[in-house]
Parts: C-alpha cells; sequence; structure tokens
C-alpha cells in the first residue's frame, strides 16, 4: 500500500535531528540558560545522561513490542478505552506543539522581516506548504527531510564557531552556576530539552529494519545532545544570564553576529532560509503523525485526506489572539511540564503495566 | 491527486492577490545614513543629527583618473525630539523617506548626555533590528554635531571608510579602544565588567581620538588619556601596536622610541587579603627600537638589559597610573576584573558573599614586567 | 514553468514565498522515480556513497559492484579477479 512507506535508518535520524533542531531554533536552550545561569553546560550533560538512562529503558521495554508503537502497547494493556485516551493526549500534545512552533516563528519573521505583511498570510503559507506536503505523501516528506536535516545541522554548526572571535569565556564561570540546588534539582526540569525522546515511542512501525531500532535512537540521541550542547555554550558566552532581558529569538540574535572579515556580514537570512526549511519539515512530520494516531483510532483508510482537517484545526488555533509574552509564557511553564508529563508519566507507566502483564501472560 | 494540487496551488495564489496587503519597500524609498548623533538641549530633550552621503551623478561618467561615483558631500539633518524614535519620525516626515540604519557605522554621543545616562537610548538602539551589533560608539568632548560636522570635512571619499581613522586607530597607536555597540550593550548589561567607549577630542578644525570614555553603570565619568589607554589594551591583552618614548638610559636628555606589541596574553591572579582585593599582573610586552638618538649599540647584551630595564620602569609606572586611576579615582571596573576573580569559584552564591563591588576599590596590585627587545630595525649599531 | 511561479511567490511573499515554492518543489521531486530509482537515487534515499557512482565513475576494469539503489538480485557484475585464466597462465 502507498501509506505504507518505511524509513531508512539515515531518514529517521534525520528526522530526529530535525525535531531537536526546531527545538533550538525557538528559544529552548535560552530557557535552559535563563534558569540555571552560567551552569548550564553541567546541568545539561547532567540531565543528558538521566534522560539517555531513561532512553535505555524505554528501547529495553520497547523491545517486546515488535513493530508496535504506544497506541498499539496500549490498546494491548487495557483495550480499547485506553487506546483512544492516549491517542486523544498525543494528539492534543503535537498539535500544542505544532502550534506554538508555528506561532512562534511566524511571530519572528513578522517582527523582523515582514513587517507590512498580515500575520495570517504567513501562517496561510506555513499551513498550506504542511497540507500539500502531506497530501503528496509521507515518502516525500521523508526524503525532504533528509535533504534538508544536513543544512539544519551545518547551520548550527556554523552558527556556533563563527561568533567564536566575539566569545567572552567568563560568562562560563562559575561553572555551577547559581547554587547546587538550581543546577541540579531545578534544573530537573530543563529534560524537556530532550523532547525528541517522545517520538521514540511512534517510530517503531515506521522503520524498515525495526532491529536496528536500538543504534538507531542511541545515534540520533547522541548527536542531538551535542547540538543541544553546542547551541546552549554559544548562547552562554554571547549573551549575559545575570539579567532578565528576553529576546524575541536567541538564535537569531547569535546569527546576527557573525562577521567574517568585511565582506561577509549580516547573514541572518541565509539561516532564517534553512530555518524555514527546517520548520516545514518538522511541521510536515508532526501533522503526519497526528494522521497517524487519528487512523488508528478511527480506523479510516486514507489518512491523506485527514490532513484536510488537521491543518484547518491547527489553522484554526493559530488565530487565537496571542501575543508573543504569551506565546513565551507557554512555552516556559505549561509546554514545559505538559512534555515531562507525557515523556516521564503517562507513556513510561503504560510501557512498565503493559511489559508486566506480558511476562504474566508469558508464564 | 493532480487535480487537488493544481487546485490548492491557484487558490494559494488568488488568495495573495486578493488581499492585496503585500507592501514592499524598495532601496529608494529609504534614507540610509552612515551615523546618529544624540545631544542634550538646554530645555531636556535630546536632538537627535543623522549623517548621509549625497551621491552625485556627475562623477559616474568616468574621468581618466577613475573617481568612484561617491562624492564627499556630507549631509547632517538635526532635530530635537524627546527620544530617538520621535526624532527619527519627525525626520521621516521631513525627507519624504525612512531613514534606515543597517549602514550607521557610527553612534555619535556628547559626553553631556553621556553624563547624565544612556541606557534608555541603548536600549531603544538595541531593539531595533536594523543597527548592526559593529556599529562603533563614540562619545564627542563638544558636541555629536559638531563631531560630524568636522568628520564631515575630513575629505573622505568613501561613506563607509568615514569614521574609520577614528574607530581603527587603536591597531596601530593603542591610543583608544575598539568600542562597538553589541560590547558596550553587553557590558551595560551585565555586571562583570563596566562598558567604555572611545573618547574624541574635538578641537577647531580637527577632531581626533584621545582616550577612552569610562562608564559606571550606564553615566560616563570621567575619561583616561591616551597613555592610560595604552596600559589597559596592555591589561586586557588588545595592543596591537604602539609607540612609547622613553628617556635615553646611555645618554641624559635623549629619548629613544619603541613600538611594543604583546608577545603573550596578560596573566591575571586575584586573592582576597584581609578582605582587600590583591591582583598580580604579569605583563608581556616585546618591543622594536625605532630611534634612539646619536650612537646607540644593541649587539651589547649589557645594553640590551639595560633598555629592557628601562621599559619595564616605564611601563610598570604607566600600569600603576592607570590602575589606580580606575579603582581609587574612578572605582570603575573597565578591565574585568570581576569577571576574572569569580571564575574561582563554583557557585555564584558563594561568589556574592565576597561582595566584590564594596572591596574593589581598595584593591592593590603587584604588576611584574617581562619585556624584550626584539630588534632595532635596519641597524643594530651606530 | 516552474520559474514563473517563483517570480510570482518571491514577488508576493519574498523569500518566505521562495523556500515555500522550493520546499514544494522539492516535494514533488522527491516523489519521482524512473523505471523504480528515485530522482535524488544515491543520495536520498541514502545507500552506500562508496558503491555508488556518484561524481566520479570508475574505470571500466574497476566496475565490480551494481549500484546499490538498483536493488538487484546480484549486487556484483564481476568477480574481483575476473580475468582468471591470466592467472592461469602464470
Amino acid at each position: 500500500m502507498k501509506n505504507n512507506y518505511k524509513l531508512g535508518n539515515i531518514e529517521v535520524i534525520s528526522f530526529i535531528l530535525l525535531v531537536m533542531i526546531n527545538k533550538l531554533i525557538l528559544n529552548v536552550p535560552y530557557y535552559i540558560v535563563n534558569l540555571t545561569g552560567s551552569g548550564s553546560i553541567v546541568n545539561i550533560i547532567y540531565i543528558g545522561i538521566i534522560d539517555f538512562i531513561f532512553l535505555l529503558i524505554i528501547i529495553k521495554l520497547l523491545n517486546k513490542f515488535e513493530n508496535l508503537d504506544l497506541l498499539d502497547i496500549s490498546e494491548f494493556l487495557a483495550g480499547k478505552k485506553l487506546k483512544v485516551i492516549v491517542g486523544i493526549l498525543s494528539i492534543l500534545l503535537f498539535m500544542l506543539v505544532s502550534f506554538i512552533t508555528l506561532i512562534d516563528f511566524s511571530n519572528v519573521l513578522h517582527t523582523i522581516y515582514f513587517s507590512n505583511f498580515n500575520i495570517l498570510l504567513i501562517l496561510l503559507l506555513f499551513i498550506i506548504g504542511i497540507l500539500i506536503a502531506n497530501i503528496i505523501g509521507f515518502k516525500s516528506i521523508s526524503r525532504t527531510a533528509t535533504f534538508i536535516a544536513p543544512f539544519a545541522i551545518f547551520s548550527v554548526i556554523v552558527s556556533f564557531f563563527s561568533v567564536f572571535n566575539n566569545y567572552d569565556l567568563e560568562h562560563l564561570t562559575p561553572i555551577l552556576g547559581r547554587n547546587y540546588y538550581t543546577t541540579f534539582c531545578l534544573g530537573l526540569t530543563n529534560t524537556f530539552a530532550m523532547y525528541i525522546i517522545v517520538y521514540y515511542y511512534f517510530l517503531k512501525p515506521l522503520l524498515k529494519k525495526p532491529e536496528d531500532f536500538k543504534k538507531i535512537s542511541i545515534i540520533s540521541y547522541i548527536i542531538s545532545l551535542g547540538l543541544l550542547i553546542l547551541t546552549v555554550t554559544s548562547m552562554l558566552t554571547l549573551f549575559n544570564t545575570t539579567t532578565s532581558s528576553e529576546p524575541i529569538n536567541s538564535l537569531f540574535l547569535l546569527v546576527r553576529q557573525i562577521e567574517l572579515g568585511t565582506f561577509i556580514q549580516r547573514v541572518d537570512s541565509l539561516f532564517i532560509l534553512l530555518w524555514i526549511f527546517s520548520i516545514f519539515s518538522y511541521l510536515s512530520f508532526v501533522i503526519f503523525i497526528v494522521n497517524r494516531i487519528l487512523r488508528k483510532l478511527l480506523n479510516v483508510s486514507n489518512e491523506k485526506m485527514l490532513s484536510f482537517s488537521t491543518c484547518s484545526i491547527l489553522f484554526g488555533l493559530t488565530l487565537l489572539p496571542i501575543n508573543v509574552s504569551e506565546i513565551h509564557f507557554i512555552e516556559n511553564t505549561l509546554y514545559k511540564y505538559i512534555i515531562l508529563g507525557f515523556m516521564f508519566g503517562l507513556n513510561f507507566i503504560i510501557l512498565i503495566l503493559a511489559n508486566i502483564k506480558k511476562l504474566r501472560g508469558n508464564k | 491527486m493532480k487535480k487537488i494540487l493544481s487546485l490548492i496551488l491557484i487558490l494559494n495564489l488568488s488568495l495573495f492577490t486578493l488581499t492585496g496587503c503585500n507592501y514592499t519597500n524598495g532601496i529608494d524609498d529609504y534614507y540610509f545614513i552612515i551615523s546618529l548623533g544624540l545631544d542634550v538641549t538646554d530645555n531636556g530633550l535630546i536632538k537627535l543629527s543623522v549623517q548621509n552621503s549625497s551621491t552625485s551623478s556627475e562623477s559616474e561618467s568616468g574621468s581618466s583618473s577613475g573617481s568612484s561615483s561617491q562624492s564627499s558631500n556630507y549631509k547632517i539633518y538635526s532635530v530635537e525630539a524627546n527620544t530617538i524614535d520621535e526624532g527619527i519620525a519627525i525626520l521621516n516626515n521631513y525627507l519624504n523617506k525612512k531613514i534606515n540604519l543597517t549602514h550607521c557605522s557610527a553612534l555619535i554621543i556628547s559626553e553631556e548626555l553621556a553624563e547624565k545616562g544612556i541606557r534608555s537610548y541603548i536600549n531603544t538602539l538595541s531593539n531595533n533590528p536594523e543597527l548592526r551589533h559593529t556599529c562603533n560608539i563614540i562619545i564627542s568632548s563638544t558636541t555629536a554635531f559638531d563631531l560630524m560636522d568636522k568628520v564631515s570635512n575630513s575629505g573622505e571619499v568613501f561613506s563607509a571608510r568615514l569614521y574609520d581613522y577614528l574607530t581603527n586607530t587603536t591597531d596601530y597607536t593603542g591610543f583608544t579602544i575598539k568600542s562597538t555597540f553589541g560590547k558596550f550593550f553587553q557590558g551595560l548589561d551585565n555586571d562583570y565588567y563596566e562598558p567604555s567607549a572611545i573618547y574624541t577630542s574635538v578641537n577647531d578644525s580637527t577632531v581626533q581620538t584621545s582616550g577612552i570614555a569610562v562608564f559606571k553603570n550606564d553615566c560616563m565619568i570621567g575619561h583616561i588619556d591616551a597613555s592610560q589607554s595604552i596600559a589597559h589594551l596592555i591589561i586586557s591583552s588588545d595592543l596591537e601596536d604602539s609607540v612609547i618614548t622613553l628617556d635615553n638610559p646611555f645618554s641624559d636628555g635623549e629619548k629613544v622610541d619603541l613600538e611594543i606589541s604583546l608577545y603573550k596574553n596578560t596573566d591575571i591572579d586575584i586573592e582576597l587579603i584581609n578582605n582587600t582585593p590583591f591582583i598580580s599582573i604579569s605583563v608581556y610586552p616585546e618591543g622594536a627600537v625605532l630611534s634612539s638618538g646619536k650612537s646607540f649599540n644593541y649587539i651589547d647584551d649589557e645594553n640590551i638589559k639595560k633598555l629592557e630595564n628601562e621599559t619595564n620602569n616605564y611601563i610598570e609606572k604607566l600600569l600603576n597610573d592607570y590602575l589606580y586611576t580606575i579603582t581609587k579615582k574612578y572605582n570603575s571596573d573597565i578591565v574585568g576584573f570581576k569577571a576574572l576573580y569569580k571564575s574561582e569559584f563554583l557557585t555564584r552564591d558563594s561568589f556574592e558573599q565576597t561582595h566584590w563591588d564594596e572591596i574593589f576599590q581598595d584593591s592593590f596590585f603587584d604588576i611584574k614586567i617581562n619585556s624584550r627587545i626584539n630588534s632595532s630595525n635596519l641597524f643594530n649599531k651606530e | 514553468m516552474f520559474r514563473f511561479m517563483y517570480i510570482v511567490l518571491g514577488y508576493l511573499a519574498g523569500f518566505l514565498g521562495i523556500a515555500f515554492g522550493f520546499f514544494i518543489h522539492f516535494l514533488l521531486l522527491a516523489n519521482q522515480s524512473s523505471f523504480g530509482v528515485s530522482f535524488f537515487a544515491p543520495y536520498i534515499p541514502f545507500t552506500d556513497l562508496s558503491k555508488s557512482e556518484t561524481l566520479h565513475v570508475d574505470p571500466v576494469w574497476k566496475r565490480e559492484k551494481r549500484n546499490p539503489y538498483l536493488n538487484t538480485k546480484k549486487p556484483n557484475i564481476e568477480d574481483h579477479i575476473s580475468m582468471k585464466w591470466r592467472n592461469n597462465e602464470k
């Protein structure tokens, strides 16, 4: 069937890295640095290790269920009711994520480049792009993402190295931040930065070689963590953490300062172009996941037509009157704790209980 | 599928044409300024001055000498307003074009305004996506308008390089620093070092850099002269090249000129002794003798050592003067000793218990100079 | 044909329009295949680039493997020592 396109290893890794890069584009490193100050690097390494152990546990638990994703496992655990509940919660999470991503990035574009343009048209352009991507099919989305991911990674790495001359290494000290409690206890909430773990619950049925799931997860996790450390380090060394100024987009401010000699200056629009591509790919992928979940819940044969309704709902959400400060509040508080609850709470408990049920069933 | 695709594409395009709210600004709609000046007026308003180069079409026909199409006519427009954006709006109305700050290479602030505090103006400009962070900040001893007027009569042909002779002098004289808007804003924003800017003195017909304007938070509290600027650059390891003149150790009444730079970054070590900062600084200048009187002999090791001792004494005196000026007189840490000291602590809370801001003024210094004389240019002995 | 679409999109929505156009164009190209081989063949979907003909083509005597994106039953065109009789003669 056309809808059953399977992803190769490189394609999956590209998707996960795109998810991470989109988080880096949208102020997540800034929120981390704002909370833990100069101790951010130690904090990221600390939560990286904790999340890695958590990821290994998830892979081990998922190994018992071949080619099943979270919805199928919840159906196995407690029947259709739990499947529907988990499905609806997952849809709500992904719609929230895509809504926040879209409206935040559109606001940045509107403020900096398109101040004469109506923001609704920017949003409409994104929505139509996502809609067309989903109608064309998952094969195109995955191949486009595989093409765009290296450029997006390159943009993050270049933005780190190009501004090296302006770095103030004194901003990295004191190395443990404000105090031990902030870095190691309060800083645990920064785990929301490794949001990619949510996607591992839904990836297995999409893989061409499910036996490589462990290898793919570990490689993509380590590269994502590396990119996060790189961006947080550049944010920390370039911007001040002791005062409370909040930029609209910290990575954009970083990229504005790239200057190689007198010829290469103000190359921020090139980076914005790469980020627009990555936002398009990422949102297309998220809407595809939402369509796949809806297909499983509603038993629809052709999920492509569901794109119309999901994209309309997404556009409707973006029409909510919401200003930049409210978006940042949602990103920094509500979104953070919802993701934490989803990653470590509901899904994990379902996996553990399903494994226990399977063990008892085998006995 | 193709039908749906084409329908969507047509819908997309037709939607855009129907709304008609697309408005783009072309280059002709903008008025690109080279510099922005801020002065204070008697009635509490600010005087905003903008400088632009007017390009003439006459020189486009080309001549045998190959002149460029830019002429050296610069226009300055001024307006009084409450805030910068209000002034820009009034100028937009007057000029019938929108002022664009993307090519602004200098932000000039008068000393009088700087002494009153400039945080609000810096915050306003940092919020503007057009202004580059590499735009230089210059403090004028008289008014910004006066400086812009004198600079425009300097005869410089290329508008992009109009302020280069003020801002790039530090590379070969060491008489000031490179102060950019981004660095100044960071200095205002953080509490680890105080901001500083280029200080220029404006005479009857000339403008020249004459030191560094010292700020405490956002108010200018004074300035240090050119020789102390060399000391500042030595301590912050930013000295490229500079010429110093010492007393000739071999013959009284004569002078020796040395071209100095640094062969190694300055080492700074800070510790607290009896709740007072004790800062030991090791400096590594290297020099080449430019001119040294009627006769000299630099083949002899003893002579070189004598000259090195004299250099050490001179630079030590220079650094002492500078350090006691910024601690005792101004109490303004423009070097960033606080930033260096905090790296010895694990957490910010433990660093804040030292109350560095209160004890900085009582700092005392131990300076070690390890100079070496490398060459005497063309002749070693005369 | 597409260049007019890019011109119109660029006029309407600036570089965002061009990025949108490029994204859609790339999606359409990624969907295309010729006799089962994808348009962006050795790169997307990613196959072993050392075995594929990409920027350069090996000399005739070195071409031992078929391109992996063809998904052939027999990946080898010829053995490593194809002219066995020459070795036997020696």
